[in-house]
């Protein structure tokens, strides 16, 4: 049986200040959380991890284990992406040696913006779209059909569609978290295009790197074999980035009847308190001292 | 042109290190550096996103009962680690591992609870080590 272990290390939220003084221009001082914890000690392909503790049981459903059994076909001949996958999750910088995006100042800017004006926006419940959603780690389950596939996420119970029948992006279009995704079959690779994407009130992947309504996503799906879903993804966003930006992602079929349900603003007790970006400016993310308080006072069970 | 340049090496060379977690890590909340275990009855559960929560009457060593909360995955993630929206009934002893809140609130961020019957079941806080269910350690 493989098996990949990812193993983090945490450490404590760095704030540095740096101080430029230009020598042409102004002079602009920054502060800016350099790094919120340490990138991962042994970092495995992506979504690879193991528990040890029996993290078969629903974790993996036993996918990176037994024999390699080949890919599901449709009755066209293509690949059968359907199935209910676990997220694998990532960042967009973490197959960049030394992570370090290839910012333009806009950029460099709304990463700043991202990490200390505003909250993530999924923690105030706004929707994730694309290209986060590739790089989450919540489940998501795939319903394919010759011309239209469908990715139907746990995360915030949220969906999009992809058109497989040969229509074009449409010439003026409404921009909007998921944007507007079209794809062809390349082989057994399923070639997704997505443009209209927004730009503002969106976080790329769960640690706040930005993308502008300027993006384009070409992401390449492909399942090598029964129990594997691969994602190639390249991001392209001229107005945050200088080049394209490289990630990919493995997801394991699971065992689950499918993806559990989330309505992110049921009780979501951090969200009037959080800080912005990763929430650690001191140490309470959100839970109030008093809500233990307000346990004596609302019902007992909620849900039950 | 080289001032842009070099304002654009200084900061950039700022936000080289790669953040592994969101806000919604552990690390945002809890410290890892702090665990708890802590026993009681259950007096309250609330089984509902985006997190699982519920509470226990503690007894301190001096005999006075203080209420702790304590935070878990979404029932989402939970179903996945074995628990039912039944597994905790109020009135029910039992034991939780987890580490504490940064803040000082009565808050643990679990990371195990153990019934009385002996079974024991992942919290889903995210807490290191405890691979939650959607199998990310330390992201939600």
């Amino acid at each position: 049986m493989q098996i990949r272990q990812f193993i983090y290390r945490g450490s404590r939220l760095i704030v540095s200040c740096g101080v430029l003084l230009a020598a042409l221009a102004g002079l602009v001082v920054l502060c800016v959380p350099a790094s919120a914890q340490s990138a991962p000690e042994a970092a495995a392909p992506s979504g690879a991890s193991a528990n040890p503790d029996g993290g078969r049981r629903g974790r993996n459903g036993g996918a990176d284990a037994g024999p390699v059994l080949p890919t599901p076909r449709t009755a066209d001949g293509k690949p059968d992406l359907s199935g209910v996958w676990d997220g694998g999750g990532g960042y967009i910088n973490k197959e960049i040696p030394g992570g370090q995006l290839p910012y333009t100042p806009a950029g460099v800017a709304a990463y700043q913006y991202n990490m200390t004006q505003a909250p993530d926006p999924q923690s105030v419940c706004i929707i994730v779209g694309q290209p986060r959603a590739d790089m989450d780690n919540r489940p998501f389950e795939i319903v394919q059909s010759p011309d239209r596939v469908a990715f139907l996420y746990e995360r915030d119970a949220t969906f999009r569609v992809i058109r497989v029948d040969g229509s074009s992006h449409p010439a003026d279009p409404e921009l909007t978290f998921f944007g507007d995704a079209v794809a062809k079959w390349d082989g057994d690779t399923l070639v997704v295009d997505v443009t209209a994407l927004k730009g503002d009130k969106v976080w790329s992947d769960n640690v706040g790197h930005p993308h502008s309504d300027q993006t384009h996503l070409i992401e390449r799906w492909s399942r090598p074999d029964k129990n594997h879903l691969f994602l190639d993804l390249t991001i392209e966003d001229p107005k945050y980035y200088t080049k394209p930006i490289h990630v990919t992602r493995t997801s394991r079929l699971q065992s689950w009847p499918g993806v559990g349900e989330e309505a992110c603003d049921e009780n979501n007790v951090d969200g009037a308190h959080l800080g912005p970006g990763l929430g650690t400016k001191d140490g309470t993310r959100g839970f109030d001292k008093s809500a233990v308080q307000r346990s004596a006072t609302s019902p007992a069970t909620t849900n039950q | 042109m080289k001032a842009k340049l070099a304002f654009l090496v200084l900061v950039v060379s700022t936000i080289a290190a790669v953040p592994v977690f969101a806000h919604h890590s552990f690390a945002a909340e809890f410290d890892e550096n702090k665990p708890v275990t802590l026993k009681g009855p259950v007096s309250k559960v609330e089984w509902e996103n985006p997190h699982v929560y519920f509470y226990i009457d503690v007894k301190d060593d001096k005999g006075a009962v203080v209420t702790w909360g304590f935070e878990g995955g979404s029932p989402a993630q939970l179903l996945r680690s074995g628990w039912t929206h039944t597994t905790l009934k109020v009135g029910d002893q039992v034991v939780v591992d987890g580490f504490l809140s940064k803040d000082g609130a009565h808050l643990v961020g679990t990371r195990s609870v153990t019934l009385a019957d002996g079974t024991k079941l992942r919290g889903g806080a995210g807490a290191p080590g405890d691979f939650g269910p959607s199998g990310q350690n330390g992201d939600q």
